[in-house]
């Protein structure tokens, strides 16, 4: 056996948490997307309904096979061609844990550390993640499960702080385009959802198996996740105006900036930092150690270890190589770019599998008949 | 076992009584302690017979009065009893004579030299096959007497001494249950020491009590001179600072212990009792906790959890502030601090690592030291070498400040002292090096490790991760007793209810 | 060996790993892998800080910071920064010696903001450290010339805070810096002080860098900041003194409000904490009566009819009688009613005289007016912004203005 942990739903619906949290605290990519305006959060609140649309491929297809991770369903329902998209897969996690890295390391550099080069917080970052994946699903699931309460409880800190600045006539006007661009917003929040993979990845190793329990794991990240995400962006947005937050390269950085509750209480980005830094390294890992995972799943391997120190080394590789400079990460991060590559894998392939899959069914259930 | 270096004799007991006395003789020779004393039993005096025993380690007044006399005056009387006809010396020896609690026979050498090695008696009657060992042991030991690391302010005071035997019967005192198993074990080539496994049978993870069975027995080394040597040998994470097995000194803290269905391992020679499994939270737990009213308990566990952080990542802190994020300070905190350092030589980082050297050389001293001047002269050191510091200009007060609050934390956790003072030196560099966010890395990678350590199957962090909530009744608050209802999920499963519903107590209605 | 060969013994060789199992001692594999990560992380992390690391005897710590522009453009930058051992020294016992200034200034100039900064390096004999940094002065000239340009530096550059306060200077804002303080010792604290403690009167504004930039960047708004200007004390050296609002229309100083007049916006934007209203007595016009505000309403609302656009501004005020010069019973139910009906006039007084000047004379929207239209009327805000500077001047404003008295003190 590849891996021989459980873990919770719990656990598992805090990695995801996390993992999904971790980057609207730093650029938060959705306030330039549309609307663009006032009424991001809009569109954020309504993101969950597109999303479940959106995995519904992924859900049923982890319903149908939970034994399965999503790595070993393409080279179930379509052979070779099936291991193809399973090292898709495993270059899309291995690029997502690089992106994030890079983000993470471009936020120290900006502002607590601005001399050290990038090199060294990825470096320091992906030796720890690595170590982390190492040890198996269990061990991220634990951590996960210590730091996920803490990462809330400073984004609902941070949130109390701020009330004083807050203007709620900066929500107005509502729905200044109309309805049909905060729609869209959502589609294109939704669009950003890597997480839900890491759902399929892990529905295998989860205690309990049922289809109520995937939904359920799903169902109550996105409910989390979407009041979270929402608190966030209504702050950002009611401290400092639509348009001035866009203009921030770190607008929730430069939130915690501001508090200064009687002079006492000030400086609490360090607060923020170091949470931020948590949540990246069990995203990090995560998603680092799906990649191990998958890539051994299609090498059938009998452990994964051996593949931590190359993949490891090649993420930290990819990580500084991918983007010469903050603006180039950050055009790749917006939704334009980035809605087709992450649909893609997102619904894409699921939904190409899906078919598959049902295919295959008819045809079983015809020749059975 | 065999006996030490020597291979196994094999020896049978001869009939021949000189034969035996002269095997018995060479196997103990050079050794003053051992006693050899030969009489005459029986009711004319005609069976020879010796006894053998090493003086110092049998209770001799058991000695003389249930064995020799019997054997050597009351014999006599006996043959007179009608009763006694028919049958041979050994017989009535066995049924009759010899008024002790303790009598079993053996007809191996290897066996006989062993019990006389822990304080039993053996005798050899002529034309006898096999040997009496006497249950004579008794030596001088310890009293009870108070705990010397755990003291208690409300509680039992008693503690375990080096005598097994006493150790097991303090326990038996607190658990009254024939189904509190003592397993005995010896351990050790050379030291051949007495290891009791304990547990609640019926309450305790059968399964967690045959890994430590299995354990215990794997090991083979020269001698077992205290449970330390032990915990080396069975613990999940040997080369991790923290400890995966517990102890104590407190009968009272192994019957609480043994009720949430954990295992105790008691051994000869030292008051420090094992349990497992052992928990990170049980470090941050003290019996006294339960003997104390809740609501204070649960305030002081949260002090414990502050002062551990505190003792941890105090000096980090510290530097962290002081040489790489200043911009985190309130500006007159920051003023105050500047002004503290302006002219000094050192950077914050070397100021830290020596103060913290200093700190640990001043408490070893105290240690070593006779116990009314150690604790006085580490006191006065530390005031004394501090102060001089700042004087000189070495060193900034705030530095001697973060210094002794993190001294001071540190004593409020005990169990944790060792791993603490490696966390802290980590951190330290860490945070030295690469500012808050080396801290935060090095925060993290201890996280991970004891997410990562189990003790006995049992994850190291439960009950917070995975997180449990009924357990946190006994971890994050100190419930009453009347809400505490289970027994910590994962150790004692077998039986999960603790108590009845409904204790809650109240005016009578 | 051939590629393929290479990889496919490779892949065997990874294939052929086996977890390992518990019960296996350390084997040397492992032990060269967690030396070789050590080594590597250490010399990471024992190289890494030197980037970063500064201790704290090596700053020279901003308190204030003074902004002016010549007329070639030059920018001069002049830092107070604070003498750490300073601060907390005693003063000199006997005789009145307060002991040594606990700030010094320095000054250099450039062609941006960054290049002074930079350019202080040859004086200062420490870098310079921002983050304590409590105000930025900008000089008049600097003001009318605009000011969004020398702020970048202040909201790019992650070390000074966006909470700073903004205030412009009547002159050279040098000479501002040059002032002490009289009740601490640094004056960059003095001064936050003085800005903090505005609400005493209500009639001095207090406006932080952040605040600052929205009602700049935001459509339909125009900032403004506090005035400040420095006064001959009793003993004849300077003392600082929180003087008129500065104005600006987008981001060119455009006038200065008097006290009345800046009351007068703070009525309008709601911010009105505390202050005192004097009023002559109803009865005894020649009496004059305080009264002191308790807190203040206000709601700003468009009304677009045919076309034509009025303002609407609501002011609901509540206080209490804090003094009286005579002896009139006003506790009368009449008399009562007047001194609200009073209050309410001054009120209107004062938003009227900061529309005049503000609004028709300089047409700088610093009342939010266009912001208050685009939230209500967002179709017609986007036809009406781009003329906004030729609308607004002409919009008619109407003032409700209520006062409600509840107190009267200790005595009657």
């Amino acid at each position: 056996m590849l891996e021989k942990g459980k873990i919770t739903a719990r656990q598992l619906i805090f990695i995801m948490l996390i993992s999904r949290l971790v980057i609207p605290t730093t650029d938060l990519p959705v306030l330039t997307s549309p609307p663009a305006n006032q009424d991001v959060w809009l569109a954020a609140l309504l993101s969950p309904f597109t999303t479940m649309v959106l995995a519904a491929p992924l859900v049923l297809l982890a319903i149908r096979f939970p034994g399965l991770t999503i790595i070993q369903w393409g080279p179930l329902l379509l052979g070779k061609a099936g291991v193809a998209i399973g090292c898709l897969y495993v270059w899309f996690f291995l690029h997502n844990a690089a992106i994030t890295l890079r983000t993470a390391a471009e936020f120290m550099t900006a502002v607590p550390m601005p001399e050290t080069p990038l090199v060294v917080f990825i470096l320091l970052l992906a030796l720890i993640s690595a170590a982390a994946a190492a040890n198996g699903l269990e061990v991220i699931g634990r951590m996960a499960e210590l730091l996920c309460l803490l990462l809330l409880a400073a984004v609902l800190a941070q949130f109390v702080l701020v009330l004083p600045e807050m203007e709620v006539k900066a929500l107005q006007p509502v729905l200044e385009e109309g309805i049909g661009p905060v729609l869209l917003g959502a589609f294109y929040v939704s669009a950003r959802l890597v997480e839900v993979l890491i759902l399929a990845m892990a529905v295998p190793y989860l205690n309990k198996k049922s289809p109520k329990q995937i939904i359920g794991v799903l169902a109550a990240n996105l409910a989390v996740f979407t009041v979270f995400f929402v608190l966030i962006i209504l702050a950002v947005t009611m401290v400092f105006g639509a348009a001035k937050a866009q203009a921030y390269s770190f607008p929730y950085l430069s939130l915690s900036r501001i508090v200064s509750l009687g002079d006492v209480i000030e400086r609490v980005e360090i607060i923020h930092l170091s949470v931020f830094i948590m949540g990246v390294f069990i995203k990090v890992a995560a998603f680092f150690y799906l990649a191990v995972l998958g890539l051994s799943q299609l090498m059938n391997l009998q452990t994964y270890r051996p593949l931590v120190l190359p993949l490891g080394a090649l993420l930290v590789a990819l990580s500084v190589w991918l983007f010469d400079s903050l603006p180039e990460l950050t055009r790749f991060t917006q939704y334009q770019v980035w809605t087709p590559y992450g649909l893609l894998f997102i619904t894409g392939f699921p939904l190409l599998l899906l078919a598959v899959a049902l295919v295959r069914k008819k045809r079983e259930g015809s020749s059975s008949a | 076992m065999p006996l030490g270096n020597r291979s196994s004799s094999g020896q049978q007991i001869s009939l021949d009584l000189t034969v035996n006395l002269q095997r018995v003789k060479t196997v103990f020779s050079q050794s003053s302690d051992i006693v050899f004393r030969e009489f005459n039993i029986g009711v004319g005096q005609q069976s020879r017979a010796f006894i053998v025993y090493m003086d110092g380690l049998v209770d001799k007044t058991l000695l003389y009065n249930c064995l020799l006399k019997p054997l050597m005056y009351d014999a006599r009387l006996a043959t007179t009893n009608p009763g006694a006809a028919g049958k041979n010396t050994p017989e009535l020896i066995r049924e009759t004579i010899l008024a002790v609690g303790v009598l079993e026979e053996t007809a191996d050498l290897d066996q006989a030299v062993a019990a006389v090695l822990s304080g039993s008696t053996a005798l050899f009657v002529d034309r006898h096959g096999a040997v009496f060992l006497v249950g004579t042991r008794g030596w001088e030991a310890r009293g009870i007497e108070k705990p010397d690391v755990e003291t208690v302010v409300r509680g039992p005071r008693e503690a375990f001494t080096e005598t097994l035997r006493i150790n097991t019967s303090m326990v038996r005192r607190k658990i009254k249950n024939p189904d509190l198993k003592i397993e005995a074990m010896k351990i050790g080539r050379q030291t051949r020491t007495d290891v009791a496994v304990v547990y609640l049978k019926g309450i305790v993870n059968d399964r967690i009590v045959a890994e430590v069975r299995e354990r215990l027995k794997r090991i083979d080394i020269d001698g077992v001179l205290e449970s330390g040597y032990l915990e080396a040998y069975i613990e999940d994470a040997p080369l991790s600072p923290f400890a995966t097995v517990g102890n104590t000194e407190k009968p009272d803290v192994v019957a609480a212990k043994l009720l949430e269905g954990r295992v105790a391992i008691l051994v000869d020679g030292t008051p420090f009792a094992l349990t497992v499994p052992y928990l990170f939270v049980e470090s941050l737990q003290a019996a006294e906790d339960y003997y104390s009213r809740s609501i204070y308990v649960t305030m002081i566990r949260w002090l414990r959890w502050v002062a551990f952080f505190l003792a941890v990542i105090s000096p980090a802190i510290y530097v962290i502030l002081v040489a790489f994020h200043q911009e985190l300070l309130p500006t007159s905190l920051y003023l105050t601090i500047a002004a503290d350092r302006e002219g000094l030589p050192f950077p914050a980082v070397l100021e830290a690592l020596s103060m913290g050297i200093m700190f640990e050389i001043l408490r070893e001293a105290g240690v070593r030291l006779p116990r009314a001047v150690g604790q006085a002269i580490s006191i006065v050191g530390a005031m004394i070498i501090g102060e001089m510091a700042i004087r000189a200009g070495l060193i900034g007060s705030m530095m001697v400040i973060i210094v002794a609050v993190t001294a001071i934390s540190g004593f409020v956790v005990p169990a944790l002292s060792d791993a603490m003072a490696i966390m802290r030196l980590v951190l330290l560099l860490l945070g030295g090096t690469m500012g808050q966010f080396g801290l935060i890395v090095g925060l993290l990678g201890f996280l991970l490790h004891l997410a990562s350590l189990r003790s006995f199957g049992v994850p190291y962090l439960s009950p917070l991760a995975p997180l449990t909530f009924q357990d946190l009744k006994d971890v994050a608050i100190r419930a009453p007793w009347w809400a505490m209802r289970q027994r910590p999920r994962l150790i004692g499963r077998q039986n999960p209810v603790r108590q009845q519903p409904g204790q809650k107590p109240g005016p009578p209605d | 060996m051939h590629k393929r060969q290479v990889f496919y013994g490779l892949f065997q060789w990874l294939k052929r790993q086996r977890p390992t199992t518990e019960r296996d001692a350390v084997p040397k594999e492992r032990v060269c892998y967690g030396l070789f990560l050590l080594f590597l992380l250490l010399t990471v992390a024992i190289t890494a800080g030197c980037w970063n690391w500064r201790e704290i005897g090596t700053l020279a710590t901003v308190s204030a910071a003074a902004i002016d522009l010549e007329e070639d453009g030059t920018v001069v930058l002049t830092v107070q920064v604070i003498k750490p051992g300073e601060v907390k020294a005693k003063a000199a016992e006997g005789g009145g010696g307060s002991g040594a200034k606990a700030v010094t200034l320095f000054t250099a100039s450039g062609r941006t903001v960054f290049e002074a900064v930079r350019a202080m390096a040859r004086q200062s004999e420490r870098k310079l450290y921002w983050p304590h940094c409590k105000l930025v002065v900008f000089g008049e000239e600097a003001a009318r010339a605009g000011l969004a340009p020398l702020m970048d530096f202040f909201y790019r550059d992650p070390e000074p805070r966006e909470n700073l306060w903004v205030l412009v200077a009547k002159g050279k804002a040098g000479d501002i810096l040059a002032v002490e303080g009289q009740l601490e010792k640094i004056p960059g604290i003095s001064l936050t002080n003085l800005i903090r403690a505005r609400t005493a009167t209500s009639q001095v504004v207090g406006v932080r860098l952040f605040e600052w930039l929205k009602k700049f960047i935001a459509e339909g708004q125009d900032p403004f900041a506090t005035g400040i200007m420095h006064v001959p004390g009793p003993d004849g050296e300077k003392r600082l003194f929180l003087a008129d609002t500065a104005v600006f229309q987008k981001d060119r100083l455009a006038g200065w409000l008097g006290p009345t007049e800046t009351r007068g916006l703070l009525w309008v934007l709601g911010e009105v904490k505390s202050g005192i209203i004097v009023v002559s007595i109803p009865g005894e016009e020649t009496a004059q009566a305080s009264l002191e505000i308790l807190r203040a309403r206000s709601k700003l609302e468009p009304e677009i009819k045919d076309g034509v656009l009025t303002m609407t501004v609501e002011v609901e005020a509540e206080g209490n009688l804090g003094e009286q010069m005579d002896f009139a019973d006003l506790t009368k139910k009449d008399a009562w009613a007047a001194l609200e009906k009073r209050m309410a006039e001054v009120i209107e007084k004062e938003i009227r005289a900061a529309l005049r000047q503000a609004q028709e004379e300089w047409g700088a929207d610093i009342f939010g007016f266009g912001a208050a239209v685009r939230r209500k009327y967002p179709q017609e805000w986007r036809e009406m912004k781009d003329k906004w500077e030729e609308i607004y001047p002409t919009v008619a404003v109407e003032i409700k203005a209520k006062a409600k008295l509840h107190r009267y003190g200790l005595i009657q």
